[in-house]
């Protein structure tokens, strides 16, 4: 099947946010709708909706800017409210007390604010979820004593009154301009969120947030995304800020403290994190809301209190969900129920795998001496093993003999005590995994490590990153150059995809596959990293008898194409039918190393590993 | 992939369609036109009722809506009060939207209230702009300039004031005294800070101490242990009635008794409830007005608006006497103004605010001019006792007249 063909096949039988992914930015259709909302906010003469206009807009920027970093890359870093206020302090101080343009000034605010979320991004390095919230909160706090206290700069609590408007070339911008200008730089924000996201650094960005872990194994460097990531949000809901300041010419503390951030936060749940509808959902509605209930006075928070928790109950992918369901009722779900019925072809064919696996030239992989222990457990005592292109490893042994620290030490996971790695002559222990994988040593996990929310196309794009990543400014405007590198990695993970025979499944979250299917995915997305040393651990989990014996001849067919594989398996037929050699491990030591048929023989092993008693040995 | 790329065009003009119908629907409802009449004269009254600020904001309403009630039941055909409640949750961001609202929306005739000095400060700018008059309750001393704010006014005492009051009689009483000073992080607590500062420097004088602390603590303790190793003994201090309560808990907890000397705010009803036996030394800025000496019987006029008070809010009265006498001199004042007044565009509510002389109200007679907005006579204020309070009349500390 053609791949074209192919993708829209499997797309139709979608839901909705698998197939977005795909389709192309209608950019006519954006700009038109950017200047059609240009010229209605600029057509606005009412003082009070022009005000809401703003505030609208200018919320609907922080919240998809807060979608990049904690919807899209999961980092629970929830200080909006403080980037928000650098980038409104810093621009309206720009031009009050060092007399710049608005341009400069509008800039100075959206760099500081890059600045700070650079600094913001050290602490995720180390930590996630609630603990990297706290310390955004702590973040937040700072920022907002900063605004209180530095009286003589900021203004203290009173803040900034009288901040001069926006100005362009000396002429000052009036509210209907200002308003317009607001619109464009709200569409512009939307649309490169959108873009983002469908390219490979939307990809890459949602595989660290769902499972880092995993992004690392396939050479997402993760420490350049989230800095990447940070920066990024930051600079925009600096610049937010900027214009807040520039046309509401007033700023004071309130607009950075942390019940700012939460309601930049509450914009983005009650919309609908990670979809690119709902932060536009969340911030019409929470910006105009209040308004509509500021009859009911001081009820009105309860009211909204009220109406919020019924919105998260009852949806929790929020606004964004409920209208999504209500559109799919609209246009009757029929067909798209039928569709999602079908099952996996039983079948694992081969074909395409030639032109889907990439292979580099000849490589060799040596590590020796290995030594690790945590705490005064000892999990691996000198051992070592080594493999090169061509050629099947098997790393076997019992339960707790060190297998999977031997993974870990060599792929970067873990830090071995002692001993060194060589891949082709270059000492690579000590590296950071990402680093490792890049280099072409990449793995998977016994328990599979899905990105869930993605696709399986997507799992398997995601793995390209590394080598496919277009410039971040390509990717935010979709330009052909991004949308390149997303044609050329589509056309290979669906040839990977058909080679483990998930091709019918490719529009699947990760998340509803099967267990043995979850296998497959994560032997597909280790090659679409395009590995040199592929380390497999326990793929045969989980895999019927036909299916495991359709692995068997996967991992010939690889070998043939002069990969260099080490399999750690309890499967002893799969292991027995295709490693070249192998190597036992028993209580942290290499206690057999040879050819199948030497490690079979050999007492030691079947007395540790086989189960064969020590009488029967005797006996023998 | 072009069915599928149709269908996605179907779907995202179905939701962009939905997104305008949405936004439409919201404009729709904001564009509603009020309810007022065209000869009503409408106010629009911006007050804290959550956050911070709520206890002042609350307390004002149980002032406005009986007069108001009253003043329009006797107004037969003539022009009625129409008034506007917003909450501006003690958050500028928040005033200066309810600002725009009641000006754009309703198209008020004036604005009233915002408690809150940093709000005040929000709202001002965006008032001024619209020339509508605004006659704030924030007692920060720079909200009143007529030449950069022309259509403000006030009648409530500025904080200058205030802390003027409180110095002269110190230092006048008790001379040679180590002073100290106390103040929330709010633009209120600042405020007051350096209006105390600067009384101070007047007599060569100034703080051997300074603390300040965060509106949302409770726990004082560790300032009032560095104020008494300080050795201070006469304290001034400067925010809400509920913080300040705390903080003479926490100072009764480590045994620092100084004479205390506060703002107005500090004779909330949240200070006389949860300050106790702790608070007895505390006295603070107040309205002569609703003040007795120790000898005298209370003044009849205020125990009687008090009663009427009482008797249409039972137990659910929280504004203090003063609080609710300035809300009442203010009001009538409008009413007076309305009356002078040749239309009720700003311009001209403005002249005839300006051109009140000696308008006699319960707690001061208020005059303006065009380069006088801050109304109140200097000789009604004085200072008493927060405890004590008798009828809600309070009893004045010795040596203010």
């Amino acid at each position: 099947m053609h791949s074209a063909d192919l993708a829209s096949a499997s797309l139709a039988a979608l839901p909705v946010a698998a197939r977005q992914d795909l389709r192309p930015i209608n950019k006519a259709l954006v700009l038109a709708a950017g200047a059609l909302l240009m010229v209605a906010g600029w057509s606005i003469s009412d003082g009070y909706i022009s005000y809401l206009a703003r505030l609208t807009a200018i919320n609907v920027i922080v919240a998809y800017s807060l979608n990049l970093l904690v919807g899209y890359a999961g980092q629970a870093f929830i200080a909006a409210g403080a980037t928000f206020a650098i980038g409104a302090y810093v621009s309206a101080l720009s031009m009050m007390k060092l007399g710049l343009p608005f341009l400069a000034a509008w800039a100075a605010g959206g760099i500081l604010a890059g600045i700070f979320g650079l600094l913001s991004s050290l602490p995720a390095l180390r930590l996630a979820g609630a603990y990297l919230a706290m310390v955004s909160i702590a973040f937040n706090v700072v920022v907002e004593q900063i605004l209180i206290h530095w009286t003589e700069v900021t203004g203290g609590p009173i803040g900034l009154p009288a901040i001069p408007r926006a100005e362009l070339g000396g002429i000052e911008l009036d509210e209907r301009v200002m308003l317009a200008l607001i619109i464009f730089i709200a569409v512009l924000t939307v649309y490169g969120s959108a873009a983002l996201r469908q390219s490979q650094w939307g990809r890459a960005l949602v595989a660290m947030g769902e499972n880092e872990l995993a992004a690392k194994s396939l050479g997402i460097d993760t420490i350049r995304l989230k800095a990447v990531v940070f920066w990024l949000s930051s600079v925009i809901a600096g610049l937010a800020g900027g214009l807040y300041a520039h046309s509401m010419q007033y700023v004071s503390p309130d607009v950075g403290t942390i019940f700012a951030s939460f309601n930049f936060v509450l914009m983005l749940v009650l919309g609908g994190i990670k979809t690119s509808w709902g932060p536009l959902f969340g911030a019409f509605f929470l910006t105009l809301l209040p308004q509509l209930l500021s009859d009911f006075q001081r009820y009105h928070l309860l009211v909204l209190g009220i109406i919020l928790l019924a919105v998260v109950t009852t949806a929790p992918g929020g606004l964004a969900q409920i209208i999504d369901s209500l559109m799919a009722r609209f246009r009757g779900a029929i067909g798209r129920k039928a569709s999602l019925g079908q099952s996996a072809p039983a079948n694992i064919s081969f074909a395409g795998l030639d032109e889907s696996v990439a292979v580099a030239g000849h490589c060799e992989l040596v590590a020796s001496a290995i030594d690790k222990s945590f705490g005064g457990v000892t999990a691996l005592r000198g051992a070592g093993i080594a493999v090169r292109s061509g050629m099947i490893r098997g790393l076997i042994g019992p339960n707790g003999s060190g297998k999977s620290t031997l993974v870990n030490v060599i792929t970067g996971f873990d830090r071995a005590d002692a001993g060194e790695i060589r891949f082709d002559e270059r000492r690579i222990d000590g590296r950071p995994s990402s680093w490792v994988a890049r280099a072409g040593l990449v793995r998977s996990f016994q328990t599979p490590r899905m990105f869930s929310e993605l696709t399986v196309l997507e799992n398997l794009l995601a793995a390209q990153f590394h080598r496919s990543a277009p410039p971040l400014v390509a990717a935010l405007f979709d330009l052909p150059s991004s949308r390149r590198t997303t044609r050329q990695a589509i056309e290979q993970a669906l040839g990977l995809a058909r080679a483990v025979g998930l091709e019918g499944l490719v529009a699947r979250r990760a998340a509803d596959l099967s267990q043995g299917d979850k296998k497959k995915l994560e032997i597909a997305r280790a090659l679409a990293a395009e590995p040199a040393v592929l380390i497999l651990d326990e793929p045969a989990a989980g895999l019927s008898a036909e299916e495991a014996t359709a692995l068997c001849s996967l991992l010939e067919r690889l070998r043939a194409k002069g990969l260099a594989v080490i399999l750690v398996e309890h499967h002893m037929d799969v292991i027995m039918r295709v490693c070249d050699r192998i190597t036992v491990l028993d209580r942290g030591r290499v206690i057999a190393e040879g050819t199948p048929r030497e490690v079979r023989d050999d007492p030691e092993v079947r007395r540790a590993y086989l189960g064969i008693e020590r009488a029967n040995i005797g006996a023998a | 992939m072009r069915a599928i790329r149709n269908l996605g065009h179907a779907y995202a003009h179905a939701r962009l369609g939905s997104i305008a119908a949405f936004a439409v629907a919201l404009l729709g409802q904001l564009y509603a036109p009020s309810a007022a009449k065209a000869e009503d004269f409408t106010i629009g009254v911006i007050n804290a009722m959550t956050g911070i600020g709520a206890d002042l904001g609350i307390a004002s309403q149980q002032a406005i809506e009986p007069f108001v009630e009253e003043f329009n039941r006797s107004a037969g055909t003539g022009t009625r009060l129409n008034i506007i409640f917003r909450d501006d949750e003690s958050n500028p961001q928040k005033g200066v939207a309810a600002a725009h609202e009641l000006l754009q929306r309703y198209r008020v005739n004036m604005i009233m209230g915002t408690n809150l000095t940093n709000v005040a400060f929000a709202v001002a700018p965006i008032v001024n702009q619209a020339k509508i008059p605004f006659i704030t309750m924030a007692t920060g001393s720079a909200l009143i300039d007529p030449q950069k704010f022309p259509y403000s006014f006030r009648t409530n005492i500025p904080t200058d004031l205030e802390a003027r009051t409180l110095v002269d009689h110190v230092v006048r009483q008790s001379p040679g005294k180590k002073y100290g000073l106390m103040v929330d992080t709010t633009a209120l607590g600042q405020a007051g800070a350096q209006a105390v500062r600067n009384a101070l420097k007047a007599h060569n004088l100034e703080p051997i101490a300074y603390e300040a602390f965060n509106p949302a603590d409770t726990d004082l303790t560790a300032q009032g242990f560095r104020l008494q190793k300080a050795g201070v003994e006469t304290l001034f201090v400067w925010s809400n009635g509920l913080q300040l309560a705390h903080a003479a808990r926490s100072f009764e907890r480590i045994g620092f008794a100084p004479q205390v000397f506060g703002g107005f705010g500090t004779h909330q009803e949240a200070f006389i409830r949860l300050a106790g036996p702790a608070g007895s030394k505390w006295a603070a800025t107040i309205y002569r007005g609703t003040t007795r000496s120790e000898n005298e019987p209370p003044p009849a006029n205020i125990v009687a608006y008090y009663a009427k008070l009482k008797s249409r809010w039972g137990d659910k009265l929280t504004t203090t006497v003063m609080l609710a006498a300035m809300w009442n001199d203010m009001l009538n004042l409008v009413v007076d103004v309305v009356k002078r007044s040749k239309g009720r565009d700003g311009d001209s509510i403005k002249a005839a605010l300006e051109d009140t002389k000696n308008f006699k109200g319960m707690m001061s007679s208020y005059s303006f001019s065009p380069a006088r907005h801050d109304g109140l006579e200097p000789s009604a204020v004085t200072i008493a006792y927060v405890l004590g309070v008798q009828d809600n009349i309070r009893t004045r500390v010795p040596g203010m007249p």
